[in-house]
């Protein structure tokens, strides 16, 4: 169970979350959805909490080498057993499941806290990514559910990254078809 | 509504521009792609390529046309002589005259 929460802790950084923590807080907080839970996250010295919940007042992610996270959450003394949950990156109204887990629990953890190096999350990323995103959770079970979102930015230049640089062709090819349809068409015979 | 231009491309690069311009937004750290930029912003292109389609505001191939429809009957626009009254060449023959035969 042990190597499920750290594994899941470790994949949510992996996503750029480094804030996995976020995702378990209190109802009152705004990125919380459902649940009792709380944490915070550490990123150079910067602590986050559950309060950055809106795209002006994201999670900052450096994009650099050597950067360690430090974290802590906690279910709010609720034991959660035979739980299961997921990490997603949301695309419109489609959560696109990045990290998922489940286990027993049979030791009855309410809370972790332990530090990620970054740089072990940005090796298992196929290319570069920066940007800003919304990254939702839920870890749920016996005896209790936690449900939440946060904004993460992942700072860095986007021209230099596959999406980015994508993201600019396409929209160039777009506004030159955008301009093709603007053309009087030949008149049909 | 009538379309002078190509409604089908500017419905379609209207869609990929949306699309575009809401994963640079979300590239560039200005907006996340919410449900309001994933569907808004390429419906909004989808619009903006159909208003553009039926303005048509670029001539085909360079030929000046003039408002209205193009047709192939005769030029639109007759850019030539009046004011230059020294030209080398004679006007070409009228084409309407098939070779006899």
């Amino acid at each position: 169970v042990r190597r499920n929460t750290s594994r899941l802790v470790r994949l949510a950084v992996a996503v750029g979350v480094g804030s996995f923590p976020l995702l378990l807080a209190a109802p009152a907080r705004a990125s919380v959805t459902l649940g009792p839970c709380d944490g915070s996250v550490t990123i150079e010295g910067v602590t986050y909490t559950p309060d950055n919940d809106t795209p002006d007042d994201p999670v900052l992610v450096p994009k650099e080498s050597g950067v360690t996270v430090g974290y802590e959450g906690n279910t709010g003394g609720v034991v959660i057993k035979n739980h299961n949950g997921y990490i997603a990156v949301d695309v419109g109204p489609i959560p696109i499941k990045v990290a998922t887990w489940s286990g027993e629990n049979a030791d009855e953890q309410v809370s972790k806290a332990d530090t990620y190096a970054l740089d072990d999350a940005y090796a298992k990323l196929p290319f570069d990514v920066v940007g800003l995103y919304r990254v939702s959770g839920k870890h749920e079970g016996e005896g209790g559910s936690c449900e939440g979102f946060a904004y993460v930015k992942i700072e860095g230049n986007p021209i230099t990254t596959v999406p980015g640089a994508a993201a600019v062709a396409v929209t160039v090819a777009a506004v030159g078809g955008v301009a093709a349809a603007g053309r009087v068409k030949r008149p049909s015979r | 509504m009538s379309f002078r231009g190509h409604p089908w491309l500017g419905a379609i690069s209207g869609l990929f521009l949306g699309l575009g311009v809401a994963i640079l937004l979300q590239q560039f750290s200005i907006r996340p792609l919410d449900n309001l930029s994933f569907f808004g912003l390429p419906l909004l292109g989808i619009v903006l390529g159909l208003l553009v389609a039926a303005w048509a505001p670029f001539r085909r191939g360079g030929v000046s046309v003039s408002a209205g429809p193009a047709t192939m009957a005769g030029p639109a626009t007759v850019p030539a002589a009046p004011t230059v009254p020294t030209q080398s060449e004679p006007p070409p023959p009228p084409p309407s005259e098939p070779p006899t035969g």
